[in-house]
Order: structure tokens, then sequence, then C-alpha cells
């Protein structure tokens, strides 16, 4: 009888083990597998080197329930996603999708996250010559804006010059002259430091 | 011929060192494989065109006049159709060329037409790294080339035998830069009293994304330059246990080639080769030059 109930007491105890086992990974995969339900996602996808093989991961990416239009930024390593109003996406759903797709998928943010997931960019000072007043100012900053890899634009009228974060080469550095240029003005790289 | 590779692999260092900046991606190398079985390289269709003239007469590597004015010109046109099964890891695929060979000498002007030796294969992708902007990947590919070119036809279009291949291809993106190696043997198998000598080919390929020069939202067209090395050895071929001294040797090409991505579903692109160490055994007709135009599309 002693031995019956000890056996018993045993099959309960590890009943109840495997039930708070199971319990705690139920509670834990809530906890990780987040849910996104707003209107924009950002994947940074590591990998992302060739345009060519993009076509897979877009594909993908837009067949998932939900997804109204994806945007694949190759020069930032980013895919964002555009939801429909009330869709839901898990975050293990988007990185099995990317897997899938050939790719590694690294940090999930919701909304306009660009800025914190793109490669860390370099302070790019410009001079720039022709500003006479504040619409000027205006018309600069929204030119160097528009350009890719500007994060952090910030004009001077008093010291004739522009700084901007820009996430890119040299290549890049010169699209934010081009862009000066573009809008009227003149403008040179006088300084470049590492954010 | 040591000073001749010398150069050619000076001038690809420098290219790499001096173009190794600035930013992202370009396409798959037009003469050498890839381990990146995505997009075009995963679900697509890929032909081109490819001339090839065979003319000058050497003899352990030397030019020698030939009496009999012997010319081959080979216009082959291969369709490959590689398919991803289930995970971008694992392809199969299937090659098939159309021949069009033209022999001409003083006594004979001969030409064939029709389908070579097909090939299958299987190439599944042993590594991936990932890392911002950049990736590092190793695929093993093996198959077998089968006999279904008519062997009997004068020239003939294939070689009669069953033969099996091996390879592995490294291939490494970064920035606009892509550098890609691959290695094949293949080894050939006897058929009708002629055994041709296994061989070994051997491919670098440097590329470089012209333009844009920023590239930033997928897709937009882009052109890409590439500079390759494609080389070849093979051994002696066999005949009724004989060994034919006039047969196999090494060939390395220096191949200049332009893509141009159109966009997502599709590409095209050009390719040259000219023989930078042309050292058959014996008397062979040497390969002058080749020169190949092609397309990739998309399919699924």
């Amino acid at each position: 009888m002693k031995a019956v109930s000890s056996k018993m007491a045993f099959t309960a105890v590890i009943i109840l083990f495997a039930l708070s086992f199971l319990t705690l990974s139920v509670f834990a995969n809530q906890e990780t597998d987040k849910v996104f339900k707003g209107e924009k996602i950002t994947i940074r996808v590591d990998g992302l080197s060739c345009p060519f093989c993009a076509y897979g991961l877009e594909k993908k990416l837009k067949s998932i329930d939900g997804v109204k239009k994806i945007e694949i930024k190759v020069n930032d390593g980013l895919a964002i996603l555009y939801l429909k109003e009330g869709a839901e996406i898990t975050e293990s759903q988007l990185r099995e999708t990317v897997k899938k797709a050939g790719f590694t998928p690294r940090k999930i943010v919701e909304g306009d996250a660009q800025m914190s997931l793109a490669p860390a960019g370099k302070t790019v000072t410009l001079k720039v010559a022709g500003m006479s007043c504040q619409n000027c100012v205006q018309r600069v900053e929204a030119a160097l804006e528009k350009v890719g890899c500007a994060r952090d634009v910030k004009v001077s009228l008093e010291k004739n010059q522009a700084t901007v974060v820009c996430a890119g080469d040299e290549a890049h550095q010169q699209q934010l002259v081009k862009a000066v240029k573009e809008a009227g003005y003149d403008a040179e790289i006088v300084k470049v430091d590492r954010k | 011929m040591n000073h001749i590779l010398f150069r050619v692999f000076f001038l690809l260092f420098m290219g790499i060192v001096l173009i190794g900046k600035s930013s992202y991606a370009q396409g798959p190398p037009i003469q050498t494989d890839t381990p990146i079985m995505l997009g075009l390289e995963g679900r697509g269709i890929r032909t081109f065109v490819k001339f090839l003239r065979k003319e000058t007469l050497l003899e352990e590597g030397r030019e020698i006049p030939d009496a009999m004015n012997r010319r081959v010109t080979v216009r082959v046109t291969p369709v490959a159709i590689p398919y991803n099964l289930g995970s971008d890891r694992f392809q199969v695929g299937v090659i098939v060329p159309f021949m069009d060979i033209h022999f001409q000498s003083n006594t004979q002007d001969n030409s064939s037409f029709g389908i070579g030796d097909a090939k299958l294969f299987a190439k599944y992708l042993l590594y991936q790294h990932d890392r911002k902007l950049e990736t590092f990947r190793i695929a093993a590919k093996a198959g077998v080339k089968l006999p279904s070119g008519d062997e009997n036809a004068s020239p003939a279009l294939g070689s009669g035998s069953t033969d099996y291949f091996f390879s592995t291809v490294a291939g490494w993106i970064k920035n606009r830069i892509g550098i890609y190696l691959e290695g094949i043997y293949n080894v050939n198998t006897s058929h009708g009293g002629v055994n041709f000598g296994n061989n070994f080919s051997y491919n670098l390929a440097f590329g470089y994304r012209l333009l844009p020069a920023v590239y930033e939202t997928y897709p937009e067209p882009q052109l890409n330059g590439f500079l390759e090395i494609n080389g070849n050895t093979q051994a002696k071929s066999k005949m009724n246990g004989e060994r034919n001294e006039n047969t196999g040797g090494t060939i390395i090409f220096l191949s200049p080639g332009l893509q141009y991505v159109g966009g997502r579903r599709w590409l095209v692109e050009s390719s040259l080769q000219l023989p930078v160490v042309n050292e058959p055994n014996g008397q062979q007709l040497a390969t002058d030059w080749t020169i190949s135009f092609g397309t990739r599309i998309l399919l699924f």
C-alpha cells in the first residue's frame, strides 16, 4: 500500500512538473513572440547584398497575410512592410519568412524606425555658400533630407554650413553635395567624422 | 606563362584593393557559378549563345603553320533551368546545350547541328554567413553529363559517354564588389574505346557594380562589370587503352564581361574570353577566343 501511494505521488509530481514546464513554455513563447499591429514594420535583414536576389524576399514577405506593400532598402539593409488596417503579424512569422527567403533576420521594430536600424553613420560637415535667409536654410535642409543616407540634418545660416549624419560611404557623401548644388547653392565637404 | 599569370593576378588584386570601397552589391558572375541560389539564380531560366573559334595550330604551346588550314567554329546555346526545392538551400537543375559546329579544312567542309550532351545537377548550400550588407556562402554541386548528343555526327555533337562532375563554389559579396571562386572536377568515362581525360576547371571572378553608385531601393536597374579567370586542365585521352599525345592540356582565359540587370525578372550579359595561357598537349588546334551573349529570366 505504501509502495503504491509513493508511486502515485511520484507520478503526480512528474505530471505537475511537466504541466508547469508546458505552462511556462507557453508564457515564454507569448512573451517573446511579439505581435505587430501597426501600419509599418521594419526588419533589418543581413546578407542583403545582392539586389538581383531580393526578389524572393519581396515575394515571400508580400505573401504574408495582412501585408499591403513591401519596400526593400538595399542600401540600408532593411525591409519595410506596410500592413493592411487591422492586420496582425507575429515576430516569429517574420523571422521564419526572411530565413526561408535565404537571408538572416536581425532586429525587427514597429513603425518608422529606420534610423535605429540603419548602419552607423558619419557626421559630414558641408560648407554651403549662397544662403542669405531662413528660406534658403529650409531649401538646403529639404534637399539634404531627400538624400537616402541622410539623418539628423542641421543647417546653420550663421556658419554657412550644414551637418548631416550620413549612413553611407564617399559616394553617398558626394550625393549630399550634389543635392545642395541642385537646390541652387554651392557646397563642399569640409569634414567627415565618425558619429 | 608565369609572367602573364602574374600580371593577371596583379591586375585582379589591384582592382580589388582600389575598388573595395563604396556602396553595395552586384550581380552573379557570367562564366563562374555562384553559391547564391536566390532570385534569378534559384527560380529562373538562363540561356546564352557562345561563339568559339579554333584556328591556330599549336605544337607544345608554339604556333606552327597548318598545311590543312583547319578551322572549327562552334555556336553553343545552353539552356539552364535551376529549381530550388523547398528552401533556398537545395537546388536541382538541367542544362541542355544546342550545338552548331562547323569544321573546315582544305579537304572537308562539315557541319552538324542538334542537341549536345545534357547535364543534370544538384547544388546544396553548405555554409552561409550574413552580415550587414555582406554575405559569404559556400555551395557544393554534383552532376551527371548524359550522352544525349549524337556522337556519330561529323563533327560529333556529344562524347557518347556518361560523365560525372563535382564542384565547390564560394562567393563573397560586400559593398559594390563580389568575389567568386569555383573548382570543378570532371570524371570522364570510357565509351566505344575512347576515354576522354579527366579535367579540372577553375574559375575566379571579380565583379563590380558600375552603376548606380548608390543602390537605394529595390528594384533599380544596375550595370555590373566582371573580370574572370577561367581555366581548364585536362589529362590526355586514351583510345583503346593507348594514350593520345595530341589531347588534353591547359587553357586559361581572361574574361571581361558586362551585365545589365533591368528589373526584378531579367538581366542581359556578355563576356569575351581571351586565352592568356594556351598550352594544349602535342599538336592541337587551340581555342582563339569565345564570345557570349546571354539572358536570365525569372520564372517563378
